[in-house]
């Protein structure tokens, strides 16, 4: 065996990992040769000095460091996306943004994401199932309507309450109530039919003002909105029928329109009419209108406008007053120069007088005469194809959602990315301590 | 006995019992610490290296096959998770036994030089051994692991051929190649000027 042979077997031999013809070889060799007996001695030493590293007794808390991580590594597994690190630790830890995205289980993630989409999916179809199919037409639709016809019934009960209160008024102050209706059944009374009309007022002003006084005879605007739907062919019968409604009533009708629309090769016809009807008749009506077809969409409103009718009946009694002492004045006056003075002061108080007069009278006939909005439309008018499509809507309400919440998440990012640097920064300090 | 033992604690442990596991880390830290300790040699890093390897063996423990002893397992990944550290903090030159070795200013050459000193001269305090990791912090990390377990811990080449994942041969010709470098390098660092400024530099860092 030359000398290099054995000094490449030295090492193995010192760590009594030759095998037995190998190491009676070497120990042969070595006994004659100086040179490899030195490098034994040398690698041997070397050996021992290793070996004799005195075993380090770890920190005492290191035990409690682990299990500490290890418990707080399982109660975060469940949310953890990142990749369960390779047991030979090749690559081992990944530090930075790139590590971290590099650490992502994608097949963990990929799932989380697809139950995601799927649960939202399958949320936004149900709700729509039952709003749909429970509560009614349309998602919107339904809440709207219900929200309405609540406040329907409940602007029906304070009109009825109030229509004691006018009955018995309109009784007590008929005579002086009398030579109004004929002007407000009339609009286009002319300028002349009004100056008659307020000075009737002005005697009415005088003699009865008790019937005027607030809270005596409350002005209450309605307006109806009634929608109807009916089957193929029969709104032009309809509309027909529904201005007889209004004739009868002692209404009139302001506005009325038939329109036609082509879809998918079919023709839509659809009645669109704006009337006035007495109040005391609008009840009756809408009990009329609604027996033409299915009742889709029927709203009341009534506004109160009393407070503003007695405001205006007040100013309009002064500038009355206020006029008739300048007529007084200008009886008196002497020479031109005040009587022009006069005259066009009191042209003025005329003209104001009679702006608040036009506006009483606005009051008035829409406080008598409610207004009643009518639509009728044929079956399959208000859906685009008439027939049941679920999926656009599903569809929409899905994408709805994840709008909802991408927005969500925009709105949330800028906190969590805070939270996460503030959290990390601590983790990192807290980590140093240990 | 204790190796079935063994394997029964770690199917506990795999199934989720945590005082099955707690009883391989009692079993466990205290040589994974030293072999760490050694390998990175200050006490926190050996501590953040023990750390993230009961971290690791417990994240991948479901897929623990026992194809290899446990404790074999758990060295690897300590050995990997300290040659790791290693390599992040610092960004060591990395010495090949390959080129000729370039210590500041003087050059040695791969063949060892007969200075007609002998290392046995030197190597005669305990505290050598210190020195010898210090050299080895220089040298490709493996070396250092491979003299920390086959020296230090003691291991035979079976095992440390399994720990590290190479064969049996390589294990040897490394570890004679690891020798020859280290006396090398404690020879010229004795009896040459330039070197021993060399060692102080070294020292101070």
């Amino acid at each position: 065996m030359t000398c290099r042979e054995v000094k490449e077997l030295l090492s193995s031999f010192v760590d009594q990992e030759l095998a037995e013809e190998e190491r009676r070889l070497v120990e042969e060799h070595v006994k004659d040769c100086a040179d490899c007996q030195r490098d034994l001695t040398e690698i041997r030493n070397l050996k021992r000095a290793l070996q004799s590293l005195p075993e380090v007794e770890p920190p005492a808390e290191l035990h409690q460091m682990v299990m500490s991580a290890i418990k707080a590594e399982k109660r975060g597994k469940f949310l953890s996306f990142a990749r369960k690190r390779n047991a030979a630790g090749e690559k081992g830890r990944f530090p930075g943004l790139r590590g971290w995205v590099r650490s992502l289980d994608y097949r963990r993630l990929g799932t989380a994401l697809v139950a995601g989409f799927i649960l939202v999916f399958v949320s936004s179809f149900g709700t729509y199932w039952l709003v749909v199919k429970r509560l009614g037409v349309g998602v919107l639709d339904s809440r709207e309507r219900a929200g309405l016809m609540g406040k329907a019934a409940e602007d029906g009960s304070l009109e009825r309450k109030d229509e004691g209160f006018t009955l018995n008024d309109e009784y007590g102050s008929s005579s002086a109530q009398a030579p109004v209706a004929p002007s407000s059944g009339a609009p286009q009374g002319a300028a002349e039919g009004l100056k008659t009309d307020i000075a009737g007022r002005g005697v009415k002003s005088l003699t009865g003002t008790g019937s005027l006084l607030p809270g005596a005879e409350r002005k209450i605007v309605k307006r109806a909105y009634l929608s109807i739907e009916l089957s193929r062919g029969q709104v032009q019968r309809a509309s027909n029928e529904a201005m007889q409604v209004i004739e009868k009533n002692q209404g009139y009708v302001e506005s009325s329109s038939m329109s036609r629309t082509d879809q998918n090769k079919e023709e839509l016809f659809s009645f669109y009419m704006t009337a006035r009807i007495p109040r005391e008749n609008l009840d009756r009506a809408i009990g009329e209108l609604s027996t033409l077809g299915k009742v889709v969409k029927q709203d009341l409103f009534a506004q109160d406008v009393t407070d503003q009718y007695v405001d205006l009946d007040a100013r309009i009694r002064n500038k009355e007053v206020q006029e008739q002492r300048l007529l007084k004045i200008l009886g008196e006056a002497k020479t031109v120069g005040e009587i022009l003075q006069v005259e066009s002061e009191l042209s003025r108080v005329r003209a104001d007088i009679e702006s608040m007069v036009a506006q009483r009278e606005v009051l008035e006939k829409s406080s008598d005469l409610s207004s009643l909005t009518l639509s009728i439309t044929e079956e399959g008018a208000l859906k685009p194809s008439g027939q049941f499509l679920p999926w656009l809507d599903v569809w929409s309400a899905f994408v709805s959602a994840w709008r909802n919440l991408f927005i969500l998440i925009a709105r949330i990012t800028p906190g969590l990315v805070t939270i996460g640097v503030v959290v990390f920064a601590g983790s990192k300090v807290l980590r140093r301590k240990l | 006995m204790a190796f079935l033992d063994e394997v029964a604690l770690v199917r506990r442990a795999a199934k989720g019992d945590m005082e099955a596991f707690e009883t391989l880390v009692r079993r466990y830290e205290k040589g994974l610490y030293n072999l760490a300790f050694r390998l990175v040699s200050n006490p926190e890093d050996a501590m953040d290296v023990v750390q993230e390897v009961f971290l690791k063996t417990y994240q991948a423990l479901p897929e623990f096959r026992g194809e290899s002893k446990f404790s074999t397992w758990v060295y690897r990944v300590c050995v990997n998770a300290s040659l790791d550290l290693l390599r992040k903090k610092q960004k060591f030159q990395m010495y090949s036994l390959d080129e000729p070795l370039a210590l500041k200013d003087a050059e040695v050459s791969r063949e060892v030089e007969d200075s007609g000193k002998r290392t046995e001269d030197i190597v005669e305090t305990r505290f050598l051994g210190e020195a010898v990791l210090r050299v080895l912090k220089d040298l490709e990390p493996h070396y250092r692991a491979l003299l920390v377990l086959c020296d230090v811990q003691g291991y035979s080449y079976q095992e440390i051929s399994e720990i590290l994942g190479m064969s049996l041969g390589t294990v040897k010709s490394r570890l004679h190649r690891a020798r020859n470098l280290v006396r090398k390098i404690l020879v010229g660092e004795q009896f040459s000027p330039s070197c021993v400024k060399g060692d102080e530099g070294r020292e101070h860092r």
